[in-house]
């Protein structure tokens, strides 16, 4: 399985626990979760990660800021605005955004 | 994202809001990159109606992805969790379509949620909710539970019963905005109103029959005799209708289901229904194709 690294931007401290445990669950991926908009466009700065993945409780503008901040890295990261908060749709949204990571 | 390509990407099932961006700094969104409507999933379709040909979507029971936990039987009409079918990604805002069996005493723990509007609609059995809102309650057949899980909301689901399993529908709806507050409610409805016609279990309106959500979004549903017809009209110009034959059979625009199978319509104004056997239990949703 190819190594992936996570960047969780999000605010609720309970979900942002739970989606870097689910994802680490896969043995070959890693989460850094960012609760802070300068610290999170930082992070992304200073180490490339593989997607930024957008939890809740963000406003509009911190979304826009930070999906704005990709198209300045100098490389390739994927974006997933996460939905329903847990365990049902993560693994989809990643699979649909690597689908070559799909089991066969 | 176009209504087209949002029905599009749906049943092509690359529907889900991921996108990449290159070295370049452009922003590569594979949203507008959706080629015309094709349905999928046909085989099994008569399209004797020009309202089904290049509009409809058939999604047979049979055909669902299963997940047996032993304490938990799951049976997803589109991908979740450990199932990832691309072809079956979602139908306009309706994500999940989960058939859960939950075995007697077991249940789902303690876990959280977030922008979603999650409908749970109890088939047999108690259902028990608690959330971190300070809800404590039991759902049962005839009730509708909602929740908008908005910016998070922590809840466990456990079958209230000692003697025998619970078996609900669970139903996830995309929001038509992020980060509202959380809520929950629920309600218990006559279920004598729904006897050989619709009954309006859901709304985008408080003030409106049913529970709400935030969504463009209205559920029904029938209990249906033999050789009932009926005909049903779309609530607002531009939204499909998936339908998902609870127990039964009917036939839709001639089209036939049975127990579990799902159909979905878009572009008509109204369809019509006829039940061909009886006891026939139906839950239509009437939903946005689009994603504001």
């Amino acid at each position: 399985m190819r190594t992936l690294t996570f960047i969780i931007f999000g605010k609720n401290e309970e979900i942002l626990l739970t989606l870097k445990r689910i994802i680490e669950l896969t043995p070959t991926w890693n989460a850094i979760i960012q609760q802070d908009l300068n610290a999170c466009k930082q992070q992304l700065l200073d180490e490339p990660v593989n997607v930024l993945l957008l939890s809740s409780g963000l406003s509009i503008e911190d979304e826009r800021e930070i999906t704005d901040h990709l198209s300045r890295l100098t490389y390739p990261i994927g974006l997933i605005k996460h939905y329903g908060g847990g365990s049902g749709l993560l693994k989809n949204e990643v699979y649909s955004l690597f689908p070559e990571l799909l089991p066969v | 994202m176009n209504r087209q390509n949002f029905i599009k990407k749906g049943l092509l099932g690359s529907g889900i809001f991921a996108s990449t961006v290159s070295s370049a700094g452009i922003l590569k969104n594979d949203i507008d990159e959706i080629e015309p409507l094709e349905p999928l999933d046909t085989e099994n379709i008569n399209f004797n109606s020009d309202k089904l040909e290049n509009h409809s979507v058939l999604h047979k029971a049979s055909t669902r992805g299963h997940a047996d936990h032993g304490w938990l039987v799951s049976n997803h009409t589109f991908s979740f969790a450990n199932y990832h079918n691309p072809e079956r990604m979602h139908f306009g805002v309706l994500r999940v379509l989960n058939d859960d069996t939950v075995a007697k005493g077991r249940g789902f723990g303690r876990h959280p949620h977030d922008n979603m509007e999650i409908i749970s609609i109890p088939l047999e059995g108690d259902l028990e909710h608690e959330d971190s809102m300070g809800n404590k309650a039991i759902i049962r057949k005839g009730d509708i539970q909602v929740m908008s899980a908005g910016t998070g909301i922590i809840h466990s689901e456990y079958n209230k019963n000692t003697d025998q399993a619970v078996k609900f529908l669970q139903i996830w709806v995309y929001p038509n905005q992020r980060n509202v507050s959380p809520r929950y409610d629920q309600i218990t409805l006559d279920i004598a109103q729904r006897q050989n016609k619709f009954q309006q279990i859901l709304s985008p309106n408080p003030d409106d029959e049913g529970v709400w959500i935030h969504q463009d979004a209205w559920f029904s549903m029938g209990h249906f005799d033999k050789d009932i017809e009926t005909t049903y009209q779309i609530k607002q110009s531009g939204n499909g209708v998936y339908i998902f034959v609870i127990k039964g059979s009917v036939t839709v625009e001639g089209q036939a289901l049975e127990t579990r199978d799902g159909f979905g319509i878009w572009d008509v104004s109204e369809i019509n229904l006829k039940s061909t056997s009886a006891d026939t239990e139906i839950l239509l949703m009437d939903l946005s194709m689009t994603l504001d």
